[in-house]
């Protein structure tokens, strides 16, 4: 283990894998302090930008965005009372009001300190728990492996905001998506319509790109922002001793939970920090003040969603299985690369897991860095233009997918899936049940088919094989679970929209 | 689930055709057996279900919709001037980005989005799209050396 560490610290402090480290913390909390481009927008613009450098360079870049992001969307929160992230949604409640209050500073200073903590925190149990499970993996078969991404799946489906009817439907057409192309047992070519661009399937930028970037901005335009930043003078960003003495079972909650939630399929940062809003509220002596500036109300929820970014590597890292739709798009920038992620990751790749595993530690720093000195300059940014940054966005998006192929017609697919996503969320669908379904469904084909090959065609080798019965009892108990709570006119799990 | 609405049966119409359209184009291509899957068959079963679920979800919106106002509230305010140019934009940079490259189609996308969506004025426009294009030369074809097309006159 030991050995592995210092491999780990030797990749993370290469100059090279710490610029790129850099650049993808900025990048992260640049885009966390933007309303209008996500994570997963970001990851998808920049994937192509890694293609001429190392494997680790880019998986730490691409990592950097996504904790960076948890950072920066804490910041629009409280200053603005716009989320930059939909995990900083929650944050507004009591970060704000503090703002009103004059307590931006100590508000934004909590929420990156307390960020950097359970970040940290949860970078161990990434370490502790990945490699166990890594080993345990590699007695899983083809139907262990479908059982695992049909309750992934499922889980995601039922942790939805709106309908989980509509929700399992995107996630069928998210499977149906991901035929397109090359059927690799039979080398038959799938719903491409004779288009050759297509034989390789529809590609993940483009899908993600359009889902996730171009429906947002056509969101953002079809009303416009009109922001309006607290202007105040943020000062005093260090929090005082009873901040502390307040907040710190808040953060260590915040990071349990956020671990936890984090691991989960489908569950990642955004329902960690409701959930650990949630908490908060109930075990507090004065529950009725949240929401007027408690500073536990920011505390909780920023330190959750950030320990939920980190421990959601796990899955992905260990099992090969992105448990959300930004681990999705970092398990497409793994296998642009070449490398395959799963159990066998951490054994013949070493100098990636532990390289990365440590760069986040320095990332963490960096974004300590990055989110109190400067939080000036994230202010400033915070007032250019709408009408400027939109079509700033716009064009690195179709620049970016465009150099992935030099195809004109990923631009197109693009657009389609834009307009497609902007229609999703005008009629209550999910985009996200839509995008892991696709990136999952080729790994679920496989397995399905192989499963099928082996037990001759019966569907009873699910259910004789300890972990694949558990997940799929899991799975049909959730199902059972919603028809009837439907039955009764109930809704059994719905997070706060 | 959630609230009825009546562009349930909008989005329920479109993939109960998605679904029926795609079971077809499965089932020509082969469907072999349980034991031995052909390709069609796993995109079969996917399409079915999701054309049984689209049904459902049409018929919940048939029998119990409350036809109103509803739709209206959806697309309500919606300033489809921008939307609108925004998609045309688009679509047309894909279309010309070949014939007029990567630097005269780059800048007159962003003459139409922030001068036509954007609405500034028309110095800002041009000084905006222009410094853009330059930049975002400099990232892409300097730097990352993207091999973006060159348009008429080699510009």
């Amino acid at each position: 283990m030991l050995e592995y560490f210092t491999l780990g610290i030797q990749v993370a402090l290469q100059p090279v894998n710490l610029f790129y480290c850099f650049a993808g913390v900025f990048i992260g909390t640049l885009i966390g302090v933007l309303p209008g481009i996500g994570p997963v927008g970001a990851m998808s613009l920049l994937l192509p930008a890694t293609f001429s450098v190392s494997p680790v360079a880019a998986i730490i870049m691409m990592s950097g965005i996504f904790y960076g992001a948890q950072y920066g969307g804490s910041t629009t929160s409280i200053l603005v009372n716009i989320p930059g992230e939909a995990s900083s949604v929650i944050t507004c409640l009591d970060g704000y009001q503090m703002a009103r209050k004059g307590r931006a500073g100590p508000a934004l200073g909590m929420a990156a300190i307390g960020s950097f903590i359970s970040g940290t925190i949860s970078i161990v149990g990434l370490m502790v728990l990945a490699y166990p499970l890594a080993k345990a993996a590699l007695s899983f078969g083809p139907p262990e492996y479908f059982a695992l991404m049909c309750l992934g799946l499922i889980i995601l489906t039922f942790l939805t905001q709106g309908s989980m009817y509509k929700a399992l439907m995107m996630a069928l057409l998210g499977i149906l998506l991901g035929f397109v192309g090359l059927d690799m047992f039979t080398a038959t070519s799938r719903f491409t319509f004779g288009v050759n661009e297509l034989m390789d399937g529809i590609g993940i930028v483009p899908l993600m790109m359009g889902l996730f970037g171009i429906s947002e901005i056509l969101v953002n335009i079809e009303q416009p922002l009109k922001r309006k930043i607290y202007e105040t003078k943020i000062k005093g960003l260090l929090p005082t001793l009873q901040d502390w003495v307040v907040c710190k079972w808040a953060v260590l909650r915040g990071t349990v939970i956020g671990f936890f939630l984090g691991i989960l399929p489908g569950g990642g940062a955004v329902l960690a920090s409701f959930v650990s809003y949630a908490v908060e509220k109930r075990v507090s002596k004065y529950p009725e003040k949240f929401g007027t500036g408690v500073i536990e109300g920011v505390a909780a929820p920023e330190s959750a969603n950030n320990a939920a970014a980190q421990s959601s590597f796990i899955p992905l890292l260990s099992l090969g299985i992105p448990p959300n739709v930004v681990m999705a798009v970092l398990f497409g920038g793994l296998l642009i690369h070449g490398i395959q992620p799963g159990p066998l990751l951490i054994r013949s790749h070493p100098e990636i897991f532990w390289g990365v595993v440590m760069s986040m530690y320095i990332g963490n720093v960096m974004l300590l860095a990055l989110n109190l000195p400067l939080i000036g300059m994230w202010v400033k940014i915070l007032k250019v233009p709408y009408t400027i940054l939109f079509p700033l966005i716009l064009l690195f998006c179709l620049i970016g997918v465009y150099s992935v192929n030099n195809s004109v017609l990923d631009i197109y697919l693009m657009i389609l899936f834009g307009v497609v996503g902007y229609l999703m969320r005008k009629f209550d669908f999910e985009p996200a049940p839509m995008a892991l379904a696709y990136v999952l469904s080729p790994l679920l084909e496989t397995s399905l088919r192989q499963s099928l090959n082996i037990s001759g065609g019966s569907f009873s080798i699910f259910f004789s094989r300890p972990i694949s019965l558990v997940c799929m009892v899991f799975v049909i108990g959730l199902l059972v679970f919603q028809i009837t709570s439907y039955a009764k006119k109930k809704r059994p799990l719905l997070p706060v929209k | 689930m959630d609230s009825l609405k009546i562009y349930d049966i909008y989005s329920a119409l479109f993939l109960t055709a998605l679904s029926g359209v795609t079971c077809l184009l499965a089932y020509r291509l082969g469907l072999g057996s349980i034991h031995n899957p052909g390709a069609g068959l796993i995109p079969l079963g996917v399409a079915a279900l999701l054309g049984v679920m689209s049904i459902g979800l049409l018929l919940r919106g048939l029998l119990k919709s409350t036809v109103g106002s509803q739709q209206e509230g959806v697309f309500q305010g919606v300033a489809w001037r921008g939307v609108v140019l925004t998609l045309c934009g688009l679509l047309g940079y894909g279309a010309v980005f070949n014939r007029l490259g990567f630097r005269l189609s780059t800048f007159f996308l962003m003459l139409l989005l922030v001068g036509g969506v954007g609405r500034q004025t028309w110095w800002s426009t041009l000084a905006v799209s222009f410094f853009t294009v330059v930049f975002a030369y400099l990232i892409f074809v300097v730097w990352l050396r993207c091999p973006f097309p060159v348009g008429p006159l080699g510009i």
